[in-house]
């Protein structure tokens, strides 16, 4: 029978207790493992561990970079701009940002943004605070066709006109801003092969221009600030917030969803929400939150 | 899809032969592909897998497919949180193993595809890692370092971004 995998992966000698095994693992193994650690640990490091694991440090494909890890703005900077642009990696795999503590200047921010999208990034994560909400996105981003999981907290998004992210599976986007009507709208329609939505947004406007999402397997809302007829087509839907139950036609039918989570139903009329249900025929399981108590019934 | 109650039979780089359920073949994609290909009645070749590693990946795959089973059977309630770190302190037990041992898991769950067996173990090694001075890992894993003083002292001073203290 023939050996299928005509393997790259070296195999290892039975017993050699005093050999350096480890440094025998293929690179993108000890990568793997490697960010399984903060990455300010990983670099320093593996850079003065050995030569072999000096090149390693050295081509980081994931960038998970918290900045309240750093002391100080300008250590944070210098940290960042050496991982992004001084980087042997061919690729970066994903490239999560989050800058919680300082306010960093647009201008970098862009730059490293830039640099991912050359790096070919998959995954890429944003998360600002408040008072750093001015960030405004690259229009480079939204017209990407590598990257496959965007997720994005206290940003603004301006997608005036269409955006292309033919990739794109998963996207989040919390307390994220939209500069124009057409933003939201804009957006999800150039993401025609998304499956996953989480959209916690406030000042949401346009969602009844959003063609229906055919591959979308999952959504997290928040109703009624959003026209549900573009996620119709879930398997599971979860409302965030306190659902005030409409009538009936005004929620369009979820043929495929099977698993239905709220957080609470406001409704004068418990027969609207029993009405409201027979807009999704498939339901399995019906889970409803109050607070920290749980409440279950299947269909 | 197959019931449950077939087995298929892998054979190690050793010659020595394994019997794994169905279900628990499904664990590793590598396994689920070539059953596709090549169909149940042949042997499956798992030629870069020594006998060693194999059982260890054997009770892994049995482990996770019986969890699996027992979630699809009460509706994903009974389960529950408890039941996942009830696996999670499982898994951690089991990969409390000799460092070779461990880095051949590591090797066998890329090659066999287990997404969740290579996590938890490239995990592992990780927690080994962290914390510790480069003189301690070094230690731990047997790594020589091949700088000498002086390569050393420039790499710090050409890369301080990646050395400033807390």
């Amino acid at each position: 029978m023939a050996n299928s995998s005509a393997s790259k992966l070296a195999k290892l000698a039975p017993t050699q207790e005093e050999s350096d095994r480890i440094s025998n693992l293929p690179d993108h193994l000890l990568h793997h493992t490697l960010s399984f650690l903060p990455i300010k640990q990983a670099v320093a490091t593996s850079l003065i561990l050995s030569k072999r694991w000096a090149l390693l440090g050295l081509a980081m494909p994931i960038l998970d970079i918290i900045n309240s890890a750093f002391p100080l703005l300008v250590s944070f900077i210098q940290f960042v701009d050496a991982v992004v642009f001084l980087s042997d990696s061919k690729t970066i795999n994903m490239f999560r940002l989050k800058c919680q503590k300082f306010i960093v200047p647009r201008f970098k921010i862009n730059l490293w943004i830039n640099a991912a999208i050359n790096s070919k990034v998959q995954h890429l994560e944003l998360c600002f605070a408040n008072f750093n909400n001015d960030v405004d996105l690259p229009t480079r981003l939204f017209h990407n066709s590598t990257i496959m999981v965007l997720k994005l907290s206290r940003v603004f998004l301006n997608a005036q006109s269409t955006v292309n992210l033919p990739s794109l599976k998963v996207m989040h986007l919390e307390k994220v801003q939209f500069k124009s009507p057409e933003s939201a709208a804009n957006i999800f329609n150039g993401c025609s092969h998304l499956e996953e939505v989480v959209l916690k947004c406030e000042h949401l406007s346009g969602t009844s221009k959003i063609r229906r999402l055919e591959h979308l397997v999952s959504a997290e809302l928040r109703p009624p600030h959003v026209r549900l007829t573009a996620f119709s087509n879930v398997r599971s839907l979860r409302f965030v917030e306190d659902w005030w139950v409409p009538h009936k036609n005004a929620i369009p039918t979820f043929y495929n969803l099977t698993h239905l989570e709220l957080s609470w139903i406001i409704t004068h009329d418990a027969n609207h929400f029993v009405e409201c249900l027979e807009r999704f025929p498939k339901l399995e399981a019906l889970v409803i939150h109050k607070e920290k108590e749980d409440g279950r019934r299947n269909a | 899809m197959a019931s449950s109650s077939k087995t298929i039979t892998v054979v190690s780089s050793d010659g020595d032969e394994f019997e794994m359920t169905m279900k628990a073949a499904e664990q590793s994609k590598l396994i689920t592909h070539m059953l596709d290909e090549f169909g149940v009645s042949d042997k499956v070749p798992l030629y870069n897998v020594n006998s060693e590693t194999m059982a260890k990946v054997m009770e892994y795959c049995k482990k996770h497919a019986d969890h699996e089973a027992a979630k699809e059977e009460d509706g994903g309630a009974a389960i529950g949180a408890g039941g996942e770190e009830e696996l999670k302190k499982w898994d951690d037990e089991f990969l409390k193993v000799e460092n070779g041992l461990l880095f051949n898991i590591i090797l066998a769950a890329n090659y066999l595809e287990i997404k969740s067996l290579l996590d938890s173990s490239c995990q592992a090694v990780a927690d080994m890692i962290k914390g510790k001075t480069p003189e301690q890992i070094r230690e731990i894993f047997n790594i020589k370092n091949d700088f000498t003083p002086e390569e050393e002292a420039k790499l710090r001073s050409e890369n301080e971004w990646a050395f400033q203290e807390d």
